[in-house]
């Protein structure tokens, strides 16, 4: 044996569990080398120490913790996770209705409007300057930059607006109404249940904000919404 | 498994908190061995240890009792262990490193000799070199328990758990406690 087989050798025997010492090759090459009559010793002071540490044990009560940890865990179980359910619904029920509330929103039919009455006024001036003078019905260009300014400003904007209404308003208002669903059931349950508060700050600790990757997405995804294009074609 | 352990399983299942109890007992100490090993913190391995058990309680109904109870346990511990240390790469805590001298004077008083070096060259060690080695020579699991432990390749368990050692046999060598306990050896 050589002394590169010899570092082999020592993992081979230790991953058999036997001791360096009962292995014969690495006994007889340890008494010639002194290189590897040291990583032996290394190895056997390795074991020993081991063999020597204590198991770690936690602290006193450990086990009484865990028994509040496991009660604690079991009343907010199903609750916080129905919680963030319902949450995450109406955030998806509000992002997806977001168009039409736009589309029914004062300020978004105002703007809209300005827009239909741009695009028509900028169509019945080509049309009226193609009917008195062909030379300027060839060069609209003039009629445009008055017009083109509204259509860009109603869709996105509006939308941009109310789905960050909508988003922060899920944000504050989702912990402080996961507060009272438990709380009305304590009351129905002749209070019974747990008090609702602790679980609730520990929810709305949870609660991050917006990283700048998220509020990417989130403005990817409104620009993606179908209320723009919806807004021009009528 | 043994058939203690299954009966406490099945007990605990069944919604006996006195098998909970039984099984936290018989357990603690692994569990917080790992999670002390992987960590190296008391406080923080407290809290984990008791997250292990909360969650390896409430996901009872999965576990598969074809499988060994330890390993599965010890994964969850390893698991726990290891979103706590992502946690503290992405936060650290400015206190932290106090904490660390802390807990080491703490624990390796408690040690001596030779143990407390080992155990000090062993909390040196690559947090995942630390926990394959601490399984198998520690807690004296197979290489596949490890594997399935630390949700990593048999090959990889292997590999940390040789390195492990020779890492740690390198630091004995270097504080000269070799020389110093070769007598005790022979």
């Amino acid at each position: 044996m050589n002394c590169s087989e010899f570092q082999g050798r020592i993992d081979q025997v230790l991953d058999s569990r036997r001791a360096p010492t009962s292995d014969i090759p690495l006994r007889d090459h340890a008494s010639t080398c002194p290189r590897c009559s040291q990583l032996l010793d290394s190895y056997l002071a390795m074991l020993q120490g081991v063999r020597r540490l204590e198991m770690l044990e936690p602290a006193c009560g450990f086990s009484e913790r865990v028994a509040i940890g496991l009660a604690r865990h079991r009343r907010l179980g199903w609750p916080s996770r129905r919680a963030v359910v319902v949450l995450a619904a109406a955030a998806a029920c509000l992002l997806a209705v977001t168009p039409w509330l736009v589309r029914d929103d004062g300020a978004g039919r105002g703007a809209r409007e300005m827009a239909r009455k741009g695009s028509t006024t900028r169509s019945s001036s080509v049309e009226k300057v193609g009917e008195s003078s062909p030379s300027t019905a060839r060069t609209p260009d003039r009629a445009a930059p008055k017009v083109d300014t509204p259509p860009s400003d109603n869709g996105v904007s509006e939308i941009a607006r109310v789905a960050q209404k909508s988003v922060s308003g899920v944000l504050l208002w989702g912990p402080m109404s996961v507060a009272l669903l438990p709380r009305a059931a304590s009351e129905r349950s002749g209070g019974h249940n747990t008090p609702a508060g602790g679980w609730v700050d520990e929810f709305a600790e949870g609660l991050q904000p917006l990283s700048d990757s998220t509020a990417g997405a989130l403005d990817g995804l409104l620009d993606a919404l179908p209320g723009e294009s919806n807004d021009r074609s009528s | 498994m043994s058939k203690e352990v299954r009966e406490l399983v099945r007990r605990s299942l069944a919604g006996d908190e006195t098998a909970r109890a039984a099984l936290v007992v018989r357990y603690q100490g692994q569990v917080f061995s790992l999670c002390y090993r992987m960590l190296r913190h008391r406080q923080d391995a407290e809290d984990a240890a008791q997250e292990t058990f909360v969650r390896a309680f409430r996901s009872l109904r999965s576990y598969d009792s074809k499988r060994e109870f330890e390993p599965w346990l010890l994964a969850i511990a390893g698991n726990r262990c290891r979103s706590q240390l992502s946690l503290r790469v992405r936060a650290p805590r400015p206190q932290a490193l106090h904490d660390e001298l802390a807990d080491e004077r703490e624990i390796h008083d408690a040690g001596t000799g030779l143990a407390e070096e080992v155990g000090r060259a062993i909390d040196k060690l690559r947090a995942d070199y630390r926990a394959a080695f601490v399984l198998f020579h520690q807690q004296h699991f197979s290489y596949a328990e490890i594997s399935e432990t630390l949700e990593c390749p048999v090959g990889t368990a292997k590999t940390w758990v040789h390195r492990a050692r020779r890492e740690v046999a390198r630091l004995l060598v270097e504080r000269g406690v070799v020389e110093e306990m070769k007598h005790e050896l022979q």
